[in-house]
């Protein structure tokens, strides 16, 4: 029998977060200094959006725009997707093929309690200890 | 008896290649229009490099060089991992679980003919499930 695997098993909980008025260069660099390819840009305690390596590339590089001027707010994606920290592991698969994102934040009760990648849904969860 | 599926079915044979000589910029441009994240780059028919997002994140953009005059030689991914068109989608699942790269150019005679991303790969097990 094939063990059900739950979401939480593949959830990072530590998510990097960072403000909409940071530049292009300081998310570079979190992004550098945290091994991660996708930082969650917070409005307060609410997601007001994403931005993943793909973001800075595609809207600050390819457009010729300094990515030390350019804020979050105008390039980050707006419209993020997110999941539910009950959903199964199944459901955040298929997402994450049928979807362009590699990222999903995952909320519980409405705000961000973690972040799943494609690579984390490849590996599979960590041993428990 | 499962069927294996063959590895060729899983690679996305256009490859786009760009020089050294090409900037940051450009190769960003490169991976806008054509919708990818990696360009192979190529000296001659010799692949020398491979140039990701992160690459173009990590190397130019969190040090503050130009992404206009910065060229792909200075930043480029000069070990690269290469696959051969013969192997098995799990030999290739492997590879890009245990190595930390999302795109796996695929050689041919010693010769370049596709790349094979972690999502063409996510995709093929899909299918291999049904």
């Amino acid at each position: 029998m094939k063990a059900r695997l739950t979401l939480r098993g593949m959830i990072k909980r530590g998510v990097v977060t960072a403000s909409e008025e940071d530049s292009g260069r300081g998310i570079a660099l979190l992004m550098a200094k945290k091994n991660i390819g996708a930082v969650v840009i917070m409005r307060d305690k609410i997601i007001a959006g994403i931005v993943s390596e793909r973001d800075i590339v595609r809207r600050v590089c390819a457009q010729g725009k300094d990515p030390g001027r350019v804020k979050a707010k105008d390039f980050m994606t707006a419209d993020v997707i997110t999941i539910d920290a009950q959903e199964g592991s199944e459901t955040i698969f298929k997402t994450l093929c049928t979807l362009k994102f590699r990222h999903l934040p995952i909320t519980k009760g409405g705000f961000l309690a973690g972040i799943a990648s494609q690579r984390d849904i490849l590996y599979g969860p960590e041993p428990a200890e | 008896m499962r069927k294996q599926r063959a590895f060729s079915m899983h690679i996305s044979r256009g490859v786009i290649v760009a020089s050294e000589k090409d900037t940051a910029k450009h190769l960003s441009k490169l991976m806008d229009d054509n919708d990818i994240g990696a360009v192979v780059i190529l000296k001659g028919e010799k692949l020398t490099g491979i140039v990701s997002e992160r690459d173009i994140v990590r190397r130019v953009v969190a040090p503050g060089l130009p992404t206009a005059t910065t060229k792909a030689e200075s930043f480029m991914t000069r070990d690269v991992v290469t696959a051969d068109f013969q192997e098995g989608l799990d030999n290739i699942y492997r590879t890009l679980c245990n190595v930390k790269f999302r795109h796996l150019p695929i050689m041919k005679d010693g010769k370049l003919v596709g790349i094979a991303s972690q999502r063409d790969v996510l995709y093929g097990l899909k299918l291999k499930k049904k």
